[in-house]
This record gives structure tokens, sequence and C-alpha cells, in this order.
């Protein structure tokens, strides 16, 4: 029993760094679910190139025998930032050319176009991977300090990497609610997911929003791709897809469409993996081990669902016409 | 001010409108008459850009309107009120009225608000509340503050009476008439002919996609046809 005590806030800590980055990927769903009620399959690869932008730097960096010249916040500063570019503006490519034709089509269109698109950027980072590296499975070089720990308190010894994801994380999902919440066009993407049709009537270019909204969650993504680089070092083409799986779960759990929601959720998320991977075994006496997380995490997610269909911030909104 | 001519809208195969021609006088108040279906919310759709119309043309001030995008009529200078008012209901009040300014760069957008506050002054009252806990009456009130927002040389309005109170479509309308009064040109699609031809100077009625009456307002009041249909009179 005293193992239970000792081991929280240590699996406390694990469960939120896991949360914030579900959360930071769950945004990108949750913003183009808003304002077009269109699952982004391919998420989960723009948020993957943002890893693969990160290892490319951190790689290319190490073979000039500069990564040690340069500090290390500054170096993380760079890599969000290169991130965040390059998978913010993929995802309005990924807009412009596999969802605006099919705007007006019926739902299932543009979601097997989503698909098709997370399939073929899968193998387009496959195939420059393969050869520009030989190689897609790669490894973020380690800094040096981001992989020294920090004792918090006598529970909780928390590597500086883990703290760097909270606090970056944290830091854009503030300025995302002010930035949706307090200017012009953050108030236009809102409106425009309310009602496309009235908002073009006020003077608002909505394609322009729309491709604000791709702009902003893509970046997101990219975001989470190097924090999540940089947290678990090992990437290849396809690590998207789980976490992509699980940060949609998340957008779900919050509320699909609702940012705010998506923050929750995430949250939820990683905590309930985190502690399930770490009690399901001491509670069960070994019955079941770590590897039973999702099915456990998963089963208390439908038993939220069947409570609050709409998620746990969702509110009860008319359906549109 | 705003010219239509031998409008032709289709949705899909149906022929909503069948070549309709009208004109809207630069200071006046003109109203579109007509049952449920008949084409008038088409026709604003038309001006506003929602709908691209397959035949004839708009003008606004000589300038051809067809294949523009509805955000780059808006600033022309044509403001909707739209049908049911689709206020944005999870916006606040002021989120809402700055989203009507959305198109203008110029630096007065907060005395409009101001004038808009002084129009109606429940809004101010109520800037800071989201938009769907408002009441009919305020969110129709919120709907034209908004529209005004744009500061538009044209306001088209769908149905500002429908789903209120006598009192409030009176005072409504009132408003209406202080606004055109101030120099907005108004294009104006009411289903209660009584209240629309009270302040307008001219009407049309449209009936499945045609124009079949045009006249002075004060002529249409005396109409022996809009008076039994429209007007909802026995005609002996």
């Amino acid at each position: 029993m005293s193992l239970l005590i000792t081991m929280f806030p240590q699996v406390l800590m694990d469960g939120i760094v896991l949360g914030f980055m579900y959360a930071l990927i769950a945004l990108g769903y949750t913003m183009v679910y808003g304002v077009l009620q269109l699952i982004n399959f391919a998420h989960s690869e723009i948020f993957v190139l943002g890893a693969f932008v990160g290892v490319e730097i951190l790689l290319s960096l190490k073979a000039a025998g500069y990564l040690s010249a340069i500090p290390p916040f500054v170096l993380l500063f760079a890599l969000v930032a290169a991130g965040m570019a390059a998978s913010g503006l993929l995802a309005v490519l990924v807009e412009r050319v596999a969802y605006r034709p099919l705007r007006g089509a019926p739902r299932l269109v543009p979601l097997i176009s989503a698909i098709g698109a997370s399939f073929f950027l899968q193998d387009a980072i496959r195939l420059f991977e393969s050869l520009w590296r030989n190689a897609f499975y790669l490894t973020y070089p380690s800094v040096e300090l981001f992989d020294r720990r920090i004792r918090l308190g006598a529970a909780i010894d928390i590597s500086l990497k883990s703290l760097v994801v909270i606090v970056s994380a944290l830091l854009m999902l503030i300025s995302l609610q002010l930035f949706v919440n307090r200017t012009k066009v953050g108030k236009a993407i809102r409106a425009v997911a309310e009602d496309q049709m009235t908002a073009s009537l006020m003077g608002i270019d909505v394609n322009r929003i729309i491709s604000v909204t791709f702009l902003i969650g893509g970046a997101m993504g990219g975001a989470a791709g190097v924090l999540f680089g940089i947290q678990y070092s090992l990437i290849n083409p396809y690590t998207g897809f789980i976490p992509g799986l699980k940060a949609f779960t998340a957008a779900v759990l919050g509320g699909i469409g609702n940012i705010p929601g998506a923050m929750v959720g995430g949250i939820v998320l990683g905590l309930l993996e985190a502690f399930s991977a770490s009690y399901l075994s001491l509670l069960t006496g070994g019955a079941f081990g770590a590897e039973y997380k999702d099915i456990l995490a998963f089963s208390l997610l439908i038993v939220i669902l069947i409570f609050r269909p709409r998620g746990l911030l969702g509110e009860i909104v008319a359906e549109k016409t | 001010m705003l010219e239509v001519k031998d409008l032709h809208i289709y949705y899909g195969q149906i022929h909503a409108l069948k070549g309709i021609s009208f004109a809207v006088a630069k200071g006046a108040i003109v109203a579109l008459l007509g049952n449920n279906g008949a084409g008038k919310t088409t026709t604003l759709k038309a001006i506003s850009g929602v709908l691209q119309p397959r035949e004839g043309i708009i003008r606004l001030e000589g300038q051809v309107l067809n294949g523009l995008p509805p955000h780059r009529i808006v600033s022309l200078g044509i403001a909707t009120v739209p049908e049911g008012r689709r206020v944005f209901q999870r916006l606040t009040v002021l989120d809402n009225l700055e989203m009507g300014a959305y198109a203008r760069r110029d630096g007065e957008i907060a005395e409009d608000m101001e004038r808009v506050f002084a129009l109606f002054p429940r809004l101010k009252e109520r800037r800071k509340q989201v938009a769907g806990t408002l009441s009919g009456g305020e969110q129709q009130m919120l709907a034209i503050g908004r529209a005004l927002m744009a500061r538009p040389r044209l306001l088209l309005l769908d149905e500002p009476s429908m789903g209120l109170g006598p009192m409030l479509v009176e005072q409504i309308f009132e408003t209406i008439r202080d606004i055109n009064q101030q120099g907005t040109t108004i294009l104006l699609i009411e289903q209660n002919a009584a209240m629309a031809l009270s302040i307008a100077q001219r009407g049309y009625v449209l009936e499945t996609g045609r124009i079949v009456i045009q006249d002075t307002a004060q002529n249409l009041q005396q109409d022996e046809t809009v008076r039994k249909l429209y007007l909802g009179e026995e005609v002996t």
C-alpha cells in the first residue's frame, strides 16, 4: 500500500507530461472539426512532420559539430519554432489540396480524402528520409542539459525535458486561449465555427479563416511533434498514429470543437493512462500488467462518454442546419 | 443605387427566381413582399453574394456584383440582417458587434458602436453577455446593430418582425425608419406587409419567383389584391 502512495507524485507528473502532449495535438483536431465538422486524419502526420523537422535540425547541427555550442534553450526555441512553421504550413497545404476542392461534398468524401492524405504523408516522409539519410527510424540526439533531473520536493524527480514539455505546452495553450477569445481573427474563427454563411455576411473571408485555423492547429501539432521527439527520442514516419488517435480521443472526451475541452480531455486521458500503466499490476497483484493500460483508460473513457455524450466540456447546442 | 435586372436563380433543378427586375433608389426604403417560398430570401441572398445568379445582373451604383464573394460585397457597402437573426450565439454582444465591423479598416469603429448603443440601449446593458442568452427581441436588435457596424450604404433586412410581439415590431420598425433617415438605403423583406408598407416608399410583390405587382407603397396599400392577399383584409 505504501508503494501506491510514494509512487503517486511521480505518476502524476508522468501523466501530466503525457496529457499536455495529447492536449497540444488534440487542439488541431478540435479546431478543424469546429470550423469544418471534419476529422482531419492527416493531423497525426502533420504532428510527425514537426518531430522530423526537429530531428533533422538536431542531426545536422550534430554532424556539423555545433550542437553543444548553442545554448540549449535557444536551441529548444528554434526547434519548436521551426516545427511549428513546417507543420502549420503543411496543414494549410493539406486543406487547400485535399479538403477545399471537396467542400460541399457529402461528409464522407473529405473524410476519405483525409485518410488518403494521412497515408500519402506517412510514405512521403518515409521516402524522403530513406533517400536523404538512408533510414527512417531516427533518434533525437540527446541534449545533455535536458536529460538532467531535478528534484521537486521529496517524492518527485523530474527530468528537465519533461518540465520543458509542461511549460511550453502551458504557454502555448494560454496564448491560444487568449488569441481565440481576445483578437479579432480569433473571434472570427469562433464566428465561422458557429455559422459560416452569417460570418461571410459580416465581411469575414471564410476561406482565409479556415486557412488560419489549419495554420494554428497544425503549428500546435508541430510543436507537439518537437516536444515528443525531445521527450521520447525515437521517431519514425508512423509514430503519429497512436498519439494522433489518442489525441483525437482526448478531443472527443473534452467535447469536440471546444478548445478548452481539448486541453482538459488531453490532461484527463494522459492521467488515466499514466495511472493505469503504473497501478494496474500493483492493484491486481500482477494479474494485469502495464500493457493493459489502454484497456483500462479507454474503458473509463467509454463510461465517461456514456454519461456525458458531448464530452466533458461539450455544450448542448442545437444542431446546425 | 441598387439595380437588379432579369435575375434567374436555380437551386439544382428548381427554378427559384424567374427573371426578376427591380431597383432601389438612393435613400429609399423599398419593400419586397410575398408569401413563403415566393423567392424573397433568395433575392436577398443573390444580392449579398451567398447565391450566384445563373442569369441577370446585379449592380450597386453601377458596379456589377455578380461573381463577388459575400465578404467583398460587404466591403462595397451592403450589410445584411439575415432571416432568423443568426447572431453568433456563443459570442458576447460586443464581439458580435465587432464581427459586424470585421471588414472595416478605419478608426471610427468605437464611435459607431456608441451609435448602435444609442439606438439600442438594451444592448449596452448586456454588452458582456453571450448572445445566446438574449431574448428574441434583443437578438433582433443585435442583428440590426451588427449589420450597422459595417457602416453600410445599403442595408438588407430579412423578416425583422419574425417571431416578435406587436410592441417590439413597432419599435423595430421605428428604428428602421430612423436608420433610413440617418442616410442608409434599405431593402426590406417582410411577411408583415402592412407594417412594411407603412415605412416604405415603394414595394414589389413576389409570387413563385416573379414580380407580379410593383408600385408606390401608398398605391399598394390601396390595391385590392394586395389588401386581400397580403394585408388580410376583407375587400367588399
